[in-house]
This record gives structure tokens, C-alpha cells and sequence, in this order.
């Protein structure tokens, strides 16, 4: 075998992994719920469909529908909204038109009608346990935000705490010895996932603390002048002639179809909707790069005025618009996304195998063994039954989630016999993942025959089909014994 | 499509060169093979960035790298069938709680990396970045990519460090420092 003649000393070999195993456990439930509902937040788009499928996927629209759909949405809200309005312009990967304001998500019919509001529960709870943990807004944000940073720290404890990282390059030792397998499995999947680990980390971080940077740089470069900061990266604000009254979004979308017809349009913004100042925005995407997407300014009436620049601008301004489609895969073909779960899903493995790893070493079982056990399994049971009880009897999410998760908790905290406890709750994961298709398709028969919820469903019965395998992997392995 | 195509088998290639590097027991022809692998890894890069641009040129030479290397590790697996007893360790009820002293001090370090080598981090970035000579919104962006790497050492440092106070005291003169730089400097 080859080795690299790159050593670290045996000391700070032995720090580098003691800080590793401490960041990791102080860490470790926090960021097994970021990685487990990340992985699975990348097909967010795709969930929310698979959760109202009787609502016609439509690429096709016209600027007059989405005009029409926005005069009926205003009318509905008296015509004045607190905040702004939002129209989602269907995509290739969310083929469907929507608007919003204030906390009100409406779908748009292809004919421009408002068909229903968007009752999207499940993927609500992932992507907020994602985003904020179900923390308020701004706290959970935060504390998400420094995982991330918690997970460039064991990056870079990792790096070094891993003395063989060149000798096991390629080294996957499957079998009867599964410490052995897990190691093997948390520093392959580390080492060779690291680019995108890293990027993870590095973007993720920005969500929620970008703001406490931008502060000191506001005080350093901008005498304190935040706005100053804010508009040289997210462009200036307009002045506009007063313009109350109902927008002309049609005019918009066919003047944005001549200045910018290479691009792909994704929201249109009311900008101050409903009062004197209010201006269209316009995003469309230039499928060439990776900020989120150029925003087109109009009055209006649907006259344009200027573009912020970010297709155009300084690299630095490209970058920090960018955050968005790394962190989360949302950039070329469908089969991205698929690489993107894999890749959370790596993580999720990382995070679960390193803790693993640690309990194993300790030489006995205790509580820590019971509660990390009841977590792992407990938490895709609980979004299992949390789904299932909303499908079926519209239950809400989140309070079922906690509560189910809270229960499987007391329930491993009862347990002695942990192998046995672990083997059962594999069996109910795998009872519940065929379940929640099962519930799906009877409850949206006929409407669930299309392809996006056929292919969700099929994938619930496939990892069901994973679940039980590994979990017969384990008996052979002489578990029941 | 044909220059993804060949990116993506140049890739593989570099992939099956390094394992084989990995594998050999020359030295000699290991060195070459994983240079030979390098400068085809380059090409790759270079011709993804050729079909997709520079910016997700680079993504997908990273993103196929990766699977390939892992379909490689998979594929390459060994299987150990030895008969191993599995060792049922002793359960103890209960959680044993470390010392109060112990507790505190770590309840101590967790509040340092959260908030000393948080500040820190930051005020260290926005010095180093606003001394680059480049424009303002650059400075800013690559102090916003950096920072979590810096907070990350910071972290990594603290927990690493025998002598717990090294780091505390040496990461609070880092941020006086820094603090001092931006605002009376």
C-alpha cells in the first residue's frame, strides 16, 4: 500500500481526535436533525407536490393568467395586503404557479383562477425542523447557523484526528465486525464527501449569522451605514412616481420576455404591494450560473426600469447570492438534487456513525446508549406517524411529531435490552415507510397517479425495503441471540 | 454532451488510477499513476468548466468525482467474514454524571466556542478581509465564505488544547485586538 509522507504528530493527533469526539457529542442530536431533515428538505419541491397532487402540474401560463390570479388574490384581500405579494412562477422542478402574501399561499389554476390555498404540513415540518428546528424564526436560524460552523470545526478535527487518511483511501471493511464497518464508513463517507461537506458547512452558516458579519462591516466600511452595505450588495432602493391601484404584472413578464428571453422567470414580486410605492420585481434565472436569480425592476405600471445586477456584478456579489442553490443542490438537472440527498444522507450516516463509534469505545451501556438509539430511529418514526396522522386525519405535524418522538424516547429509556429495542424499532420504521404510501395513495386515489407522487411513494417502499434489510443484516449477524 | 461525457470518464479513470496507486507496492509507478490521475482530473475540470461554465463546471467535476470515488469504495469493498463473538456490553442504569468541577468547565469551553470563538472569528475576518486590496462587496463575500472556517479552527483549537486557558486567553486578545483594529484604528 501506498502512503503519503505528510505526518502529524502522535500528540496532536491524539488532541485533534479528543476535540473531535467533544465537538461531535456536544453537538450530535442537534445536527443528526439538521443533516436527516436537510437530506431530506432538497426534495422539498417534490413533497410539497406529492402532498397536494390533485392540483394539476401546469408549465404552461400566460402573463394574463398570472395578472388574473393576482386580481382575484387582491380582491380576496380587501386590495391591501400588509406585506408583499409573491407570485412562484411554475419551473421545471415545481411546475406549478402560486401567490402569496401575508402568511396566505394560494395555488394559481392553469386558466388563472385561484384553485385552493397550499396545505403543505409535511414538508412544513421537515424543511422548519431544517431551517429553525421548530424554533421561533430567528433563534432556531441562529442556532442552525452554528452548527455549521460546529461542522467546519470537525471537518477540521477530523482531517487531522485521521492518521490513515491517505493509507485507507479506499478501505470499506464490511462484515461481522461492525465497529470496524462504521469506522470505515464515517471516515470513507468524510473524507470523499469533504468538498461538499465543507460547502455545506460554509453556506449553511449564512442563513442565520450573515447579519452580525455585515454589522462589522457596515462599521468598518460604511462609517455604520448598513443601508449603504445593503445596497451595494443587494442593490439600491427605487425611487418610483406614486402608482397605487392594481400592477400591470402583464406588461412585465412580456417585457422581461424581450430584455432578459435566455432567462427563466421564478417570483414576481409587489414590491410595497397595495400602497403609493409599490414596484414589480421581477427574478429570473440564468440557468448558466448559480445565483439564486437576476431581479428585474418595473413601476407599476409594468415599465422597465433597471436590473439589480447580480448576473453582471462584481464576483463577490455573485457569491454571496449564490448561498442559496449550493447549499441546498438547486441548480442543473433533477439528478443533482438526487446527489444532493445522497450527499445530506452521507451526512445524516456521518453524524450517526461517529456517535456510534464514541459509545462503542466506552466499554459499557447506559442511558446515553438508550436516548441516542430512541433519537436516531425515534425521529424518522416520529415524521413517519406525523405524516401518516396528517394524511389520514389531518392531524397537525409538528405537535405529532414531538409527541410520538417524546414517547419512543420513554419508551428506549424503558429498555435494557438495547439490541432487542433496536431490532423493534427498525421493524416499526419499516412498518410505518410502507404505511405512509399506503395512506398516501388511498387518500388521493385517483389523483396520485401521477409521476412525481408515484416516484415518492415507490421510494418510501424502497427505503422500507433498506430498513428491513439492514435489519435482517443484523440478525444474521447473530442479534437475536 | 460528448465533452460531459468525456469529463466524466476522464474522472472515473483518475478515480481507477488513484486506487490502483493506492494498491501498488512500487512507489515509483504509485507516484506516476497519481500524478498521471492529477493531471487527469485537471482535464476533467477543465472540460466540464468548457461544456457548463466555470461555475457549475466545477460543481459537477466535484459532484462526479465524489460518486465515483464512493461507487469505487463500494464496489472494492472487502468482506470479513471471521467469526467474531459479538461482545454484549454490560449495561449500568442510570447516567453517570461527570464531576462538578468537570461540568462546569465543559459547560465553560461549550460557551466559548459558541460565543469567544464566535466574536472572535468574526472581528479577525472583517481585519483580514478589509486589508485585501479589493473591492468592498468582495472583502465582505469572502469574509462571509471564510468566517466558519475560522470560528471552525477557533472551536477545534479550544477543544484540542490541553491547557484549556492557552486558547481562551490567546482567542480574547484576538478579539480585543481586532475589535480595536476596526473601531479606533
Amino acid at each position: 500500500m501506498c502512503s503519503m509522507k505528510i505526518s502529524i504528530s502522535p500528540n496532536a493527533n491524539k488532541n485533534a481526535l479528543k476535540s473531535h469526539a467533544w465537538i461531535g457529542l456536544a453537538v450530535s442530536v442537534l445536527m443528526y436533525w439538521v443533516c436527516l431533515s436537510g437530506a431530506l428538505s432538497v426534495f422539498s419541491q417534490e413533497l410539497l407536490r406529492w402532498e397536494q397532487p390533485h392540483i394539476a402540474d401546469n408549465l404552461d401560463y400566460s402573463p394574463e393568467t398570472i395578472q388574473k390570479a393576482y386580481e382575484q388574490f387582491l380582491s380576496m384581500q380587501g386590495g391591501t395586503t400588509q406585506g408583499n405579494i409573491v407570485v412562484r412562477l411554475p419551473t421545471q422542478d415545481l411546475p406549478r404557479a402560486r401567490i402569496s402574501a401575508d402568511d396566505e399561499v394560494w395555488n394559481i389554476a392553469p386558466d388563472g383562477t385561484l384553485s385552493e390555498p397550499s396545505s403543505t404540513p409535511i414538508t412544513d415540518l421537515i424543511v422548519d425542523l431544517h431551517v429553525a428546528l421548530h424554533l421561533p424564526e430567528d433563534t432556531g436560524m441562529i442556532i442552525v447557523s452554528m452548527l455549521g460552523a460546529m461542522l467546519s470545526a470537525l471537518i477540521l478535527s477530523g482531517i487531522v484526528a485521521h492518521r490513515r487518511i491517505f493509507k485507507d483511501a479506499f478501505r470499506l471493511r464490511t462484515g461481522n465486525n461492525e465497529q470496524l464497518t462504521q469506522g470505515d464508513l464515517h471516515n470513507r463517507m468524510s473524507v470523499w464527501g469533504l468538498p461538499f461537506h465543507l460547502m455545506i458547512a460554509l453556506t449553511g452558516v449564512y442563513f442565520g449569522l450573515a447579519s452580525f458579519m455585515t454589522s462589522f462591516y457596515a462599521d468598518t466600511l460604511y462609517d455604520g451605514n448598513k443601508m449603504a452595505l445593503f445596497a451595494d450588495i443587494y442593490g439600491s432602493p427605487i425611487e418610483v412616481e406614486p402608482q397605487a391601484g392594481v400592477a400591470n404584472i402583464t406588461r412585465a413578464l412580456s417585457e422581461l420576455e424581450r430584455i432578459a428571453p435566455n432567462t427563466q422567470p421564478i417570483f414576481v414580486t409587489l414590491e410595497n404591494a397595495t400602497r403609493d410605492n409599490q414596484y414589480i420585481l421581477l427574478s429570473s434565472q440564468h440557468m448558466d450560473k448559480l445565483i439564486y436569480a437576476e431581479q428585474y425592476r418595473f413601476d407599476a405600471q409594468g415599465n422597465y426600469i433597471n436590473k439589480v445586477g447580480y448576473s453582471d456584478g462584481k464576483a463577490g456579489q455573485q457569491a454571496i447570492f449564490s448561498v442559496y442553490r449550493i447549499h441546498f443542490g438547486h441548480f442543473g438537472p433533477e439528478a443533482m438534487k438526487i446527489f444532493f440527498g445522497l450527499m445530506g444522507f452521507a451526512l445524516t450516516i456521518i453524524s450517526v456513525t461517529g456517535i456510534n463509534l464514541w459509545l462503542a469505545k466506552r466499554q459499557k451501556q447506559d442511558m446515553l446508549n438508550q436516548l441516542w438509539m430512541g433519537i436516531v430511529w425515534g425521529t424518522p418514526i416520529a415524521m413517519a406517524v406525523a405524516g401518516i396522522a396528517s394524511l389520514g386525519v389531518g392531524l397537525p405535524t409538528k405537535p405529532v411529531f414531538w409527541a410520538v418522538l417524546t414517547a419512543v424516547l420513554a419508551g428506549s429509556l424503558l429498555q435494557k435490552a438495547l439490541v432487542k429495542t433496536h431490532l423493534n424499532l427498525l421493524k416499526i420504521l419499516t412498518v410505518l415507510l410502507v404505511l405512509l404510501p399506503v395512506t398516501h395513495f388511498a387518500v388521493h386515489y385517483p389523483d396520485v397517479l401521477v409521476l412525481n407522487s408515484l416516484v415518492i411513494d415507490a421510494a418510501f417502499v424502497v427505503f422500507a425495503g433498506c430498513v428491513w434489510r439492514y435489519r435482517m443484516s443484523r440478525i444474521r449477524k447473530g442479534w437475536m441471540s | 454532451m460528448m465533452l460531459s461525457l468525456a469529463a466524466f470518464s476522464g474522472s472515473a479513470f483518475a478515480v481507477g488510477l488513484f486506487y490502483s496507486a493506492w494498491c501498488s507496492h512500487q512507489p515509483a509507478i504509485g507516484r506516476f499513476m497519481k500524478l498521471f490521475a492529477v493531471a487527469l482530473m485537471v482535464a476533467s475540470l477543465w472540460l466540464w468548466c468548457n461544456q457548463y461554465g466555470p461555475e457549475l463546471g466545477t460543481c459537477y467535476a466535484v459532484v462526479a468525482f465524489s460518486l465515483q470515488a464512493w461507487t469505487w469504495i463500494f464496489l472494492a469493498r472487502q468482506r470479513i467474514d471471521k467469526d467474531i463473538k459479538r461482545v454484549i456490553l454490560p449495561f449500568e442504569s442510570g447516567l453517570q454524571l461527570p464531576k462538578y468541577s468537570d461540568m462546569t468547565l465543559r459547560l465553560a469551553k461549550a460557551a466559548a466556542c459558541i460565543f469567544l470563538c464566535a466574536i472572535s472569528a468574526m472581528l479577525l475576518t472583517v481585519v483580514w478581509t478589509t486589508a485585501l486590496p479589493m473591492d468592498k462587496v468582495d472583502q465582505i463575500a469572502l469574509g462571509i465564505y471564510t468566517m466558519p472556517l475560522l470560528w471552525g479552527a477557533f472551536v477545534y483549537w479550544l477543544c484540542a488544547d490541553d491547557a484549556w486557558w492557552r486558547p481562551a486567553v490567546s482567542l480574547s486578545v484576538i478579539g480585543v485586538l481586532s475589535y480595536l483594529l476596526i473601531y479606533y484604528v
